[in-house]
């Protein structure tokens, strides 16, 4: 049965939004032929290693994410047409070079791809998010592209640029104007009130912080851009090609300075990168539509789940407290899922004694509310009150009284 | 009034009274009268009961005053006088030493540090290796994260007479350069800074080792545990927080979102990946004819930064369960560089069996 590989969908005319994923299905384009391996276009909350790229090889029974990892399995339990001129290595030192480019583009070139495309409230909201919107199934654009923006920012977060997120400044802004106007008389309306009048106050955060944006960009691209990537193996071209190819996307991007520093300053990269793409995917624009793509619905794949499951854990993991119990729980139950589907003996499951204690402790808690709810032992269940004094109480005189008011 | 026959035969100034309040007679001889000495002055009391009026230089005893009984009684007190307490071992070395040496402050136990020992934590061991490579003396003290201006350990505080204000890490190599009168550390090559980032996944392993494997929580305890709490509760506190915080350290370097929890980490593919990094390392090191990375002559911030993490690796997770000393081990097609150079560094800056050694006078 052919390889299966899990990868987040195309956008910006890449075949992936993912740079891991690029690389990933660009090395598996370059080495195997169609027939023995299929692309599925998902999210992380389809598999269980809750990250994409994910391969599924169903002769090994295993599940393999992260680009390393693949290039690793797919080098040690190659499938039948794999050929890959540069494995084994020509020599060790190219090996570890390409190892060590891999390595570098992995832990800090993706740092700016998040500032670029992510952590910057511009370029998320214009382009990052309707990307997302269209390659993710209906209910579920509700739940992850939150979700991954919070883990791109994680990682982005040594870099100290948080400003560019200008939602929470905007945010902040509009409570302290919100608690201004309850706390004032006067209420100016806003269009009387002045607006930018200095240089600074009219920047976006991103020119603001341009040079410094420029000085992070520069520390990376200096050292990728003097490698001579045609010479490292297969696995470092990929990687290279995947990575650059997303920090150079323009189109539609509001805010372009990882474009404009990349595609100024160091055209031979860039060069490369493109020339690479094509080799890779073809002669097109879109060349890499032509690669075995197999839509997710259709396949029948044994740990799958619904999409309305992988909305409900989306909804579950966004509530406060339970949100992350809840995560952790269901990452460890996948995890045990996937021991036991290679083969792995696992140890009896606590779940079943958890959700047994939670039940009881929900019932007990009842019982006692529903007793507290209960009329003590003696006393009162019924009552009768004195009606209410009226006309007609009165006697005689009330009856000739009442029978006056009722004429009336 | 009447004043006593003394008054009238003696001076004012001669005339005293005795701490009990009777009054003595002072006998001056003058030398005119004497062969020896200048003056002699004896006391001796009388049996003449005070008067308060006879006492023009005295005050009044006051009504506060504690009566002579009970005065004798307290003046038994103290019965003995202890000698003052020595000040702890690591006080009175750092107070002695410390007006002109610089202090290190790292992650180590009391005794270690006083001795100078390898820090348990890589990043402090990588200053301190690359401090004592190039032969700067200094003193260890035991501290953690909360002393550290910057937050994080390890930091430099120089002699107390030169200057109060502490060196971050990032600033060492710049004290080092001053103080040695080398050059300063040239701007790092771009293919160093490649095989610098092999340090992150040789980190995320040994996180994964140290912090979440089973089989080393008693040396996390000995390590970052016991030195900070003897309370058995805050003790698991602590150690909850320590592996959560690891975990999701090692989440983030794999590109999860960091609650996903030790589910989500696939530990296998976290060793296969730091085998590669060690594998890659031990290569550029076959490579260098000196001995040390990038063909330099003398072991720099490079290796320093690596021995951060072979050093603990070597001293303390060399064991069956610890697949990371085997890997060291094994780099390079079992050549064994990695060990050779590892000795090769521990001899440099820690001469002899590299622990035996005391801090650097």
């Amino acid at each position: 049965m052919a390889l299966q590989l899990y990868v987040w969908g195309p956008a910006f005319g890449l075949p992936s939004i993912d740079a891991e994923c690029i690389a990933a299905i660009a090395y598996l384009a370059q080495t195997t032929s169609k027939a023995d391996y299929q692309l599925i276009q998902s999210s992380p909350s389809a598999v269980p290693t809750h990250h994409l790229p994910a391969l599924h090889d169903p002769s090994t029974r295993t599940w393999i994410s992260g680009y390393t990892s693949i290039l690793r399995h797919l080098q040690t339990h190659p499938p039948p047409s794999f050929h890959d001129a540069t494995f084994p290595p020509p020599t060790p030192t190219i090996q570890a070079d390409s190892k060590a480019y891999t390595t570098f583009l992995s832990a800090n070139a993706t740092p700016l791809i998040a500032l670029y495309l992510y952590v910057s409230s511009a370029n998320w909201a214009a382009s990052t998010r309707p990307a997302y919107s269209k390659i993710l199934p209906m209910p579920l654009p509700w739940t992850e592209p939150a979700q991954l923006r919070q883990t791109m920012s994680a990682r982005a977060e040594h870099l100290g640029m948080s400003s560019l997120d200008t939602d929470v400044e905007t945010e902040k802004e509009e409570q302290e104007a919100a608690a201004a106007r309850r706390a004032g008389w006067i209420s100016i309306p806003a269009s009387l009130t002045r607006g930018p009048s200095t240089v600074g106050e009219v920047m976006t955060p991103e020119e603001k912080r341009r040079i410094k944006l420029e000085g992070l960009a520069k520390d990376v691209l200096d050292v990728i851009g003097e490698v001579e990537w045609a010479k490292l193996t297969m696995g470092a071209r990929c990687a290279v090609l995947g990575w650059v190819s997303l920090m150079i996307v323009d189109e539609g991007v509001p805010r372009r300075w990882l474009a404009e520093v990349t595609r100024q300053k160091y055209t031979g990269l860039v060069e490369f990168v493109e020339d690479c793409g094509r080799e890779t995917f073809g002669p097109g624009p879109r060349g890499w539509e032509s690669l075995p793509w197999v839509d997710e619905g259709t396949e029948a794949h044994g740990l799958g789940l619904k999409l309305y499951q992988r909305l409900g854990h989306g909804v579950m993991y966004e509530v406060p407290w339970i949100g992350e119990v809840w995560r952790r729980w269901w990452a460890e139950k996948r995890r045990k899922q996937v021991l036991e589907y290679k083969g792995v003996k696992q140890g009896p499951s606590r779940d079943r004694l958890v959700f047994a204690g939670l039940g009881i402790t929900a019932l007990t808690m009842g019982a006692v509310w529903y007793w507290q709810t209960l009329p003590r032992f003696g006393a009162l269940v019924q009552r009768w009150d004195q009606p209410a004094l009226a006309v007609g109480g009165l006697g005689a005189a009330g009856a000739f009284l009442s029978s006056m008011f009722d004429e009336l | 009034m009447q004043l006593p026959a003394a008054f009238w035969t003696h001076p004012p100034e001669l005339l005293h009274f005795d701490r009990w309040g009777r009054r003595c007679q002072h006998r001056t001889f003058r030398i005119p009268y004497t062969s020896s000495t200048a003056t002699v002055t004896m006391a001796s009391a009388t049996a003449t009961p005070p008067k308060p009026s006879a006492r023009p230089n005295q005050p009044a005893p006051s009504l506060w005053s504690i009566p002579a009984p009970l005065q004798k009684l307290f003046n038994q007190f103290p019965l003995v006088t202890l000698d003052p307490n020595p000040l702890p071992a690591r006080s009175q070395t750092l107070t002695s030493a410390s007006d002109t040496l610089p202090t290190l402050y790292i992650f180590s136990s009391d005794e270690d540090a006083l001795e100078g020992k390898p820090s348990i934590n890589p990043t402090c061991l990588k200053w301190q290796t690359l401090l004592r490579l190039s032969h700067v003396p200094f003193l260890t003290s035991p501290s953690s994260n909360h002393a550290s201006p910057t937050g994080s350990l390890p930091f430099l505080l120089p002699p107390r007479t030169v200057s109060p204000n502490p060196i971050p890490s990032t600033s060492i190599p710049l004290y080092i350069s001053r103080h040695t009168n080398s050059p300063s550390p040239l701007p790092t090559s771009p293919r160093s800074e490649a095989y610098l980032s092999l340090l992150t996944p040789l980190r995320l392993a040994f996180l994964q080792t140290l912090y979440l494997t089973p089989a080393f929580t008693p040396l996390l305890k000995k390590f970052y545990i016991d030195p900070s709490t003897r309370s058995s509760v805050l003790g698991t506190i602590l150690q909850t927080q320590l592996s959560a915080a690891a975990s999701s350290a090692v989440l983030q370097g794999l590109g999860l979102h960091s609650q996903t929890g030790t589910g989500g980490i696939d530990s296998e593919n976290l060793y296969a990946d730091a085998a590669e990094a060690l594998d890659s390392l031990a290569i550029l090191l076959q490579e260098s004819q000196t001995g040390w990375f990038f063909g330099e002559e003398k072991p720099g911030e490079f290796d320093a930064g690596l021995y951060g993490y072979v050093g603990v690796i070597m001293a303390h997770m060399d064991t069956p369960e610890g697949r990371l000393g085997g890997l060291v081990r094994r780099a390079g097609g079992g050549g064994g560089e990695l060990v050779g150079w590892w000795e090769r560094i521990r001899r440099e800056a820690w001469g002899g069996d590299g622990l035996s050694e005391g801090g650097e006078k």
